[in-house]
């Protein structure tokens, strides 16, 4: 009774009408995700008390306990996921054998020769094979093959006419099973058979899939690492360093960004280059377990390789450009120096002073000290608005015409067991939906007795009829048969 | 060549295309043969000058048009609009007119709201084949969803009329129409948006999947187009349901389409 009660629930689980509520709860899980990782921003935790004050208490409290700024994440979504895993792991196994079978087993019709509830067949005497074929324009002969009595086909002639059948069958794509009783021949005929198994491979495919997924999130690491031409820095979980030897911004003549490159070595423990690479974006470098992308890349946020700055003094035409190094003055004008201070590529002023808002180029500013005969005089230079730069007591002005950062690559290192998993996953469930989708299956069954043929087909498809495909195989029958079967092998 | 050609043919075929939606209506209105040639025309017309706005712009960015968003939905409309040739092609019926070109002008409309510069320069992270496998196959996939969903427009629009009268296409054609457009789309979608999507993630940002908007939409679109499969083969869904069902999932599409412009992420290429 346990054993039945159990069996009970497996046929429920893995009924086709529990998918469907299985695949409507994904559903709603994941869209109910997709907009709650839209509405609350994922560093909420780390601001709860803002939060509270614009939502109250209780609200915070929910979407803590239910991790809503991160619901992919979440107990409720994963357990979510790990349910459609294990109902779908069922539903393979209870249905792998009939599938694999329907795929593999071709059955021909039994004694009682299920072909009379088949919609699409066609039946023929074997007097309609012999004589000449123009007899059919001859009402006489007509009728006479209409109504007369059938001529039976003999015995030993039947092995014969069902191997011109089957030959035709295989040129067709068919694959034919028989059974021979007595004077009878009963066969069946599959052609895209593996479309029976295109489901059963695709969603094998889909769990392979989540499996690798769960391996690669609970074994897998990501780090992003940052570093400027001649840093090292060592690997997490191994003797691994990585050297990055150089990092270029390709631009195009026109001022767009072309490609993100970083030169790289991985050395050893010793210190050792194992191997040197150029990585770039969808090109990572893979080596001993990891794999290297270049993913984005920052400035420093206060040092520059050099500025350019346009010197216009007064009573002069035109403007000079100067080229400034860090920590190094430039001469103006006689008795009159330049030199670069602090820079800062994203130029903000709190109450404490300027500092960088972020590690990009949005604002870049750079200090410049002047120096003449009336003492230093500092003022901030900016790219981007000029009307802000510093208006000096000298008799000039200053404009920052350029500035070259110094840039940090930025790269992930990340390892995943997981990958091969999941991409074997992705290769099963392609093969599953070619074979699921683009296969054509029909199925023909026929019996070749010495009274007469029977042949009737269909086709395992929505909507796809399989009566022009009946017409060319009794055309192709009519045929092989009249060039065969003569007077001398019908009585 | 004139840098914004693409722009004056993409608006071009966008008056046409809504010229022909409105023959369309009228030929089905009055039944008018005249009607329904002048529809035609206009569509196959608009057509041509689509693409010749697509050829301009491939040729001025040497790329394909599908770097962005108004490039990626002027590719899905084109394909939009392939898909109704192709079924007038089979069909010889003017009349299907009705079912595409509705559709195909909402999709327009949206695509004339998006910013149209060209960029020469394809960005570090789409310069990988992916992006030809991985886009056209979305757009293709995405494009045979919209022709499913203008099948259950007509569907509910032409109501219960008696079949053997009217000019419409039965429900039976309707329904077979959008069963076969899912079924056209669904491995399109599943094998180029997920799966090859996935896999460049994987070669770009490190990650099969990420949880980006976009992902999640993409997600949520396929279990919505999964269930209806399901659904079909347990022989549920089917006439009036399976109607108001795609277009619901063009709804989807369109939401998920568009989060980009809102939602950000890794997917936010305008």
């Amino acid at each position: 009774m346990m054993i039945d009660a159990m069996k009970n629930t497996v046929d429920r689980l893995t009924s086709h009408s529990f998918a469907v509520t299985i695949i409507s709860l994904m559903l709603a899980a994941s869209a109910a995700g997709w907009i709650f990782s839209e509405l609350i921003p994922p560093d909420m935790p780390h601001r709860a008390g803002m939060y509270e004050l614009k939502w109250g208490r209780s609200t915070v409290r929910i979407v803590e306990f239910f991790r809503l700024y991160d619901p992919f994440h979440s107990f409720w979504y994963s357990g979510i996921l790990a349910l459609f895993s294990v109902i779908l792991m069922l539903c393979l196994i209870r249905r792998w054998k009939g599938l694999i079978a329907a795929s593999l087993r071709i059955d021909p019709p039994g004694d009682g020769g299920d072909l009379s509830g088949m919609k699409h067949r066609f039946e023929a005497g074997w007097g309609e094979f012999t004589g000449d074929r123009t007899h059919a324009a001859d009402p006489l002969a007509f009728f006479e093959r209409r109504y007369a009595r059938d001529q039976i086909l003999r015995e030993d002639a039947l092995d014969l006419v069902f191997g011109r059948i089957s030959k035709l069958l295989g040129r067709m794509g068919y694959r034919m099973a028989s059974d021979r009783k007595g004077k009878r021949i009963a066969f069946a005929a599959a052609a895209g058979r593996w479309q029976v198994s295109g489901g059963f491979i695709f969603h094998l495919g889909l769990l392979v899939i989540v499996t690798g997924g769960v391996l690669g999130s609970f074994l897998g690491s990501t780090e992003i690492l940052y570093g400027r031409p001649g840093d090292v820095i060592p690997l997490q979980g191994g003797d691994l360093s990585l050297v990055v030897e150089d990092f270029k911004i390709l631009m195009t003549p026109r001022g767009e960004v072309e490609d993100y490159v970083s030169s790289l070595s991985v050395s050893g423990r010793g210190g050792d280059s194992l191997v040197v690479a150029d990585i770039e974006v969808n090109h990572p470098l893979t080596f001993g377990g990891y794999s290297i992308y270049q993913s984005s890349y920052s400035v420093d946020e206060s040092e520059y390789q050099w500025a350019v700055v346009g010197v216009s003094l007064e009573g002069y035409p035109g403007e000079k450009r100067v080229r400034l190094m860090p920590g190094e003055s430039a001469v103006i004008d006689a008795g009159l120096t330049i030199e670069g201070g602090r820079f800062i590529p994203d130029f903000r002023v709190a109450s404490s002073g300027p500092y960088s808002a972020s590690s990009s180029m949005s604002n870049p500013a750079l200090e410049v000290e002047i120096l003449g005969k009336n003492g230093p005089e500092r003022g901030w230079l900016f790219l981007h608005h000029p009307a802000f730069s510093k208006r000096f007591e000298y008799p000039l002005r200053l404009r920052l015409i350029g500035v070259e950062p110094v840039y940090y690559t930025g790269l992930q290192v990340s390892t995943n067991p997981g990958a091969p998993v999941f991409m074997t996953g992705l290769l099963l469930s392609t093969l599953g939906l070619l074979f699921a989708f683009f296969t054509d299956r029909r199925m023909v069954k026929g019996v070749v007795s010495v009274e007469r043929l029977v042949i009737a087909g269909t086709r395992f498809k929505r909507g796809g009829g399989f009566a022009r495909e009946l017409e060319r195989i009794e055309t192709g029958i009519r045929k092989e048969l009249y060039d065969m079967i003569g007077s001398s092998m019908v009585t | 060549m004139n840098a914004t050609l693409d722009i004056d043919l993409f608006w071009m075929g966008f008056w046409l295309f809504l010229l022909s939606f409105l023959l369309y209506v009228v030929y089905a209105a009055v039944r008018g043969r005249w009607a329904g040639l002048a529809a035609t025309a206009a569509f196959f017309a608009a057509f041509a000058f689509l693409t010749a706005g697509l050829v301009f712009r491939w040729t001025i960015s040497t790329h394909p048009p599908l770097s962005n968003m108004y490039e990626y939905s002027i590719t899905m409309s084109w394909i939009v609009a392939l898909f109704f040739i192709l079924i007038l092609i089979k069909y010889r019926r003017m009349i299907l007119g009705v079912v595409v070109s509705p559709l195909l002008v909402m999709v327009l409309v949206m695509t004339s709201l998006l910013p149209k510069e060209i960029s020469r320069q394809l960005m570090p992270a789409l310069q990988s084949y992916w992006f030809y496998i991985h886009v056209s196959l979305a757009a293709v996939s995405e494009g045979a969803f919209i022709v499913a969903a203008g099948g259950g427009l007509v569907y509910l629009v032409r109501g219960r009329k008696k079949e053997e009268e009217d000019l419409f296409p039965t429900t039976d054609f309707l329904e077979e129409l959008i069963s076969r457009s899912i079924r056209i789309g669904y491995p399109l979608f599943t094998v180029g948006a997920l799966f090859a999507g996935a896999v460049w993630a994987k070669s770009a940002w490190g990650s099969f999947w990420s949880w980006d908007p976009k992902e999640t939409g993409s997600l949520v679109v396929w279990l919505f187009y999964t269930l209806i499969l399901h659904q079909e083969i347990r022989g549920r869904w089917k006439g009036k349901k399976l109607a108001v069902l795609s277009l619901a999932g063009f709804l989807l599409i369109i939401i998920s389409f568009l989060g980009n412009l809102f939602l950000g992420g890794l997917h936010a290429y305008i």
